[in-house]
């Protein structure tokens, strides 16, 4: 599916994904962890990568496309969005033991951190002039 | 549908009852709430018992609550987190760094 890069449009993403996953056979539970990570790369796209909040960065279409595969034993989603490369895995973790007075405000990387988590495999690549995300999980 | 409602629960404390989902689209419904539930400066019980789905970015109210209230010395806890919820809390540490209760009394005690 393809959708305008628009906050509003995440929850309709994540329901689309979910669906796709527990129809693939995959548990409740797993496919709520699918969600939660689909809804991190989501938001980090519109909020970091389409200048809705960073006006520094700016994508062309203004859309994110979302793939979903397959086999039987794993559940392949691919999110693809066309703003200045940028690859997700390369931020550092935060520590989820620093004290909640010395977090940054704006958040500090718990999305991806999540996503690393919640997925059993996560790859990053930039075909011009487009970001892909891989992520698998076992079903 | 995500609801907010607060609650005074005793002199010094209150209770946000947040049902529904928390995700990046509700978070700042869910700020505006805890911005109101800070205002009161009492210790703030956070109940999450009817919250089936929360992102960081709901989390990232929750440490805004906690600091907040840090500043007029105030406490915030979170009562009755279900199963996803609390996979949550634990990824971003919060179930350590913040008291979890199972019962609406043992946060009730904890600030009388």
């Amino acid at each position: 599916m393809s959708v305008d890069a628009q906050i509003e449009e995440v929850p309709r993403i994540c329901e689309w994904v979910t669906n796709l996953a527990l129809k693939a056979g995959m548990p409740q539970q797993e496919a709520y962890r699918v969600e939660l990570a689909v809804d991190e790369v989501c938001t980090n796209i519109i909020e970091h990568g389409t200048g809705q909040l960073d006006r520094l960065a700016g994508c062309t279409s203004n859309t994110i496309e979302v793939r979903c595969q397959s086999n039987g034993v794993q559940f392949l989603t691919v999110i693809i969005d066309d703003c200045p490369p940028f690859n997700p895995l390369e931020l550092s973790d935060p520590d989820p033991v620093k004290p909640l007075d010395q977090r940054p405000e704006n958040g500090g990387g718990w999305g991806v951190y999540f996503v690393k988590a919640l997925m059993d495999q996560v790859q990053y690549e930039y075909r011009t002039p487009r970001n892909y995300l891989y992520m698998l999980k076992r079903i | 549908m995500t609801e907010f409602e607060i609650q005074a629960t005793s002199e010094n404390s209150l209770t946000l009852a947040v049902s529904g989902r928390i995700d990046s689209v509700t978070a700042i419904l869910f700020r505006h709430a805890m911005q109101e539930a800070v205002k009161h400066a009492r210790h703030i019980i956070l109940n999450l018992s009817s919250v089936d789905y929360i992102n960081s970015a709901g989390l990232r109210e929750i440490v805004y609550g906690y600091n907040a209230l840090q500043q007029v010395h105030r406490e915030i806890c979170i009562i009755q987190p279900t199963e996803q919820v609390f996979e949550a809390l634990n990824m971003a540490g919060l179930d350590t760094l913040l008291s979890v209760f199972d019962r609406v009394e043992d946060a009730t005690k904890r600030f009388e």
